[in-house]
């Protein structure tokens, strides 16, 4: 139970991020309780008894915890932004003048800016400048164009950084591992992993890799930042290039 | 312009003939915006369109059927629903221009007059700008920019393979490997088949799943999840459009600073809502808490100023929503994600318990209890892929 305990409050941390938010809800929580019997019972008193039933430790343990995952999830369910303008509307409907409604709501929007963190300057929840209609890296378009222009079902290995876009393109391009080199999606097998290990390397063995790559039939070669020793060292295991996407370099096991 | 129509048709049109009926019948509550009836036809009417998609789906996923059935047979099977909502529409009023004008019936604000009630129109119009100026904003982020995310590896990849491939979770998304049946993280998607859905609708319409997933969906869910906030003001603040106006103000500016790290609904709302997750975090739990704990409050406000509330037919206890909206919002839960499963069935169902113990409405505990039948049947099916 106080291991429950303390997995839900390192999943409340995760969810709230730390932000003053759950603070306010807990003050409009309080302002709502002295304004009258129906809003008491119908929003305190049911906050409380769903926040209660719903992230206590037991229930965590024998609910959550054995049909869940990523439950951090799970305090999304809390409706922390409707309790805060929900006590922040009534408050201002304690205020008979106009001019002091617009002051106060001015101050209470302020309040929210400061107590929260704007999303879009969010470490990793930004956006950038679209190049393309399909929303994904202009490498990721470039490279998938020239592989299908070569073969309408090319097999490639593919660099991270790249791997998880080229299949949003075009599901007719195969890769050798994917998002499952890092644990994701599906489990993978040793010779692929082999490989991706290699290519992680500061200096790969192209001749390991071009064998493994002959074996399990891949043709395609898709690396980032390919230097000039880099690229005779391809060449000399067997690779020619065919193509540039952004900085990465494609190249093909040529017999 | 074709894509356009289609486009429309299935985002927009379905859904509000699907849910013109569901409310037909039901006198405006006083203080009603004229806004407010229609925005619950479209959004229930959304559920009913999910919930037919899920009911279709999983079967069909489990059975390894061709995408391009799944999507012949739904698009037969909205037809059909739409023809029959149509039918109980004008079935359930006398004449269809009388019903029509009951449905946008309702509390069209302060009428021109005196300076004071002057004022009270041009406050809530000013707050209702600045409001839909910052939705703009967000809406335009999604519009014209670019937010990339690993999952999308998997998620915009099963849409596409079954876009391109005619075949439902039978590919690695990472590989392209064929499986015999949905394996490693494509079981919990074979419970859950929003992609299939996003492929869908990129089949209908002829657009790529990844444009749909990127621009179409994105500002249609957040729209949709503002649609809720929108009906929620107008659930807790009857009669006073400038409250309603503040409460959906600060909303969409809370929204927009609940951010901090990569696990908040604010980021998952504002930046990744074409996933599965973010739109359960957006839209379907708010508007499963609208269906049950705010409505509850409102139908608790109702009783306590009117103590003979009007019966509506088949609605659920004192929030005066059809059971049929309320199980398919269920169902739509189950068809996003796996956490939708059970956050659903939560949210419900803690509802009626709360209805039931604090209420004393056993019948009416029971009703929602009856609406979470469905996150138990995809619960279990989800167990039993796996």
């Amino acid at each position: 139970m106080t291991e429950a305990a303390k997995t839900l409050l390192s999943l409340f941390r995760l969810a709230s991020a730390n932000s003053l938010y759950w603070l306010l809800a807990l003050a409009a929580l309080a302002f709502l309780f002295t304004e009258g019997r129906i809003v008491r019972r119908h929003v305190v008193c049911a906050v409380l008894f769903f926040v209660l039933l719903a992230f206590n430790p037991l229930t965590y343990a024998v609910v959550w915890d054995r049909l869940s995952y990523a439950n951090w999830r799970l305090f999304w369910m809390v409706p922390v932004e409707g309790v805060i303008c929900f006590a922040a509307v009534r408050l201002l409907g304690h205020i008979r003048h106009t001019a002091g409604r617009i002051v106060c709501g001015m101050m209470v929007i302020a309040a929210v800016i400061l107590c929260g963190h704007n999303v879009y300057t969010t470490p990793g929840a930004g956006f950038g400048a679209s190049s393309n209609a399909y929303k994904l890296p202009e490498e990721a378009v470039a490279a998938a164009q020239i592989l299908l222009q070569q073969d309408p079902a090319p097999r490639a290995v593919v660099s991270d950084g790249l791997n998880c876009y080229l299949r949003q393109f075009s599901t007719d391009i195969q890769q050798m591992y994917g998002r499952d080199a890092q644990g994701y999606i599906h489990g993978i097998e040793e010779e692929r992993r082999r490989v991706y290990e290699l290519l992680c390397e500061e200096r790969p063995d192209f001749d390991a890799v071009r064998t493994a790559m002959e074996e399990m039939a891949y043709d395609y070669l898709i690396l980032v930042n390919v230097s000039g020793d880099t690229e005779e060292r391809l060449t000399h295991s067997g690779f020619q290039r065919i193509g540039e996407a952004g900085y990465f370099a494609i190249y093909r096991i040529v017999s | 312009m074709i894509k356009a129509c289609l486009l429309i048709g299935l985002l927009l049109l379905i859904p509000v003939i699907l849910g013109l009926p569901l409310y037909a019948h039901a006198a405006p509550e006083e203080g009603t915006p004229f806004w407010e009836r229609p925005i619950w036809c479209c959004l229930s009417g959304i559920m009913l369109q999910w919930s037919s998609f899920q009911l279709l789906a999983v079967p069909m996923i489990l059975l390894k059927m061709p995408f391009h059935v799944l999507v012949r047979t739904w698009l037969v099977f909205l037809l059909f629903l739409s023809a029959a909502a149509v039918l109980l529409y004008r079935k359930s009023s006398a004449s269809g221009s009388r019903v029509f004008g009951k449905i946008f019936s309702g509390d069209r604000g302060a009428s021109a007059g005196s300076a004071g009630k002057e004022k009270q129109v041009i406050l809530p119009v000013i707050l209702y700008a600045a409001a839909v100026l910052l939705i703009g904003y967000q809406c335009s982020r999604y519009a014209f920019q670019m937010h990339l995310d690993l999952d999308d590896s998997r998620f915009v990849v099963n849409s596409v393979t079954a876009y391109e491939h005619d075949t439902m979770l039978l590919e690695n998304p990472a590989t392209g490997e064929t499986f015999e049946k949905p394996e490693g993280e494509l079981v919990k998607d074979a419970a859950s088949p929003w992609s299939i859905y996003i492929a869908a609708l990129s089949s209908v319409t002829g657009l790529h799943p990844a444009i749909m997933a990127h621009t179409i969906l994105p500002v249609w869910i957040l729209l949709c999840g503002y649609l809720v906030l929108l009906l929620a003001s107008a659930a807790l603040f009857p009669g006073d459009a400038e409250k309603r106006a503040w409460f959906l103000l600060f909303a969409a500016v809370l929204i927009q600073f609940y951010g901090g790290n990569v696990y908040t609904k604010g980021v998952f709302m504002l930046t990744r809502i074409w996933q599965g997750k973010a739109v359960l975090a957006a839209f379907l739990m708010p508007w499963l808490l609208l269906l049950t704990w705010v409505r509850g409050y409102r139908g608790a406000v109702r009783a306590a100023a009117e103590p003979r509330i009007p019966e509506n037919c088949r609605t659920v206890g004192n929030a005066g929503i059809p059971l049929a909206v309320l199980a398919a919002s269920v169902m739509s839960a189950c068809m996003l994600t796996g956490v939708g499963v059970l956050t659903s069935a939560a949210i419900v169902g803690l509802y009626g318990l709360w209805e039931g113990v604090c209420g004393r409405r056993p019948l009416s505990m029971l009703r929602y209890w009856a609406a979470c039948l469905p996150a138990v049947l995809y619960g279990g099916i989800y167990l039993f892929v796996k």
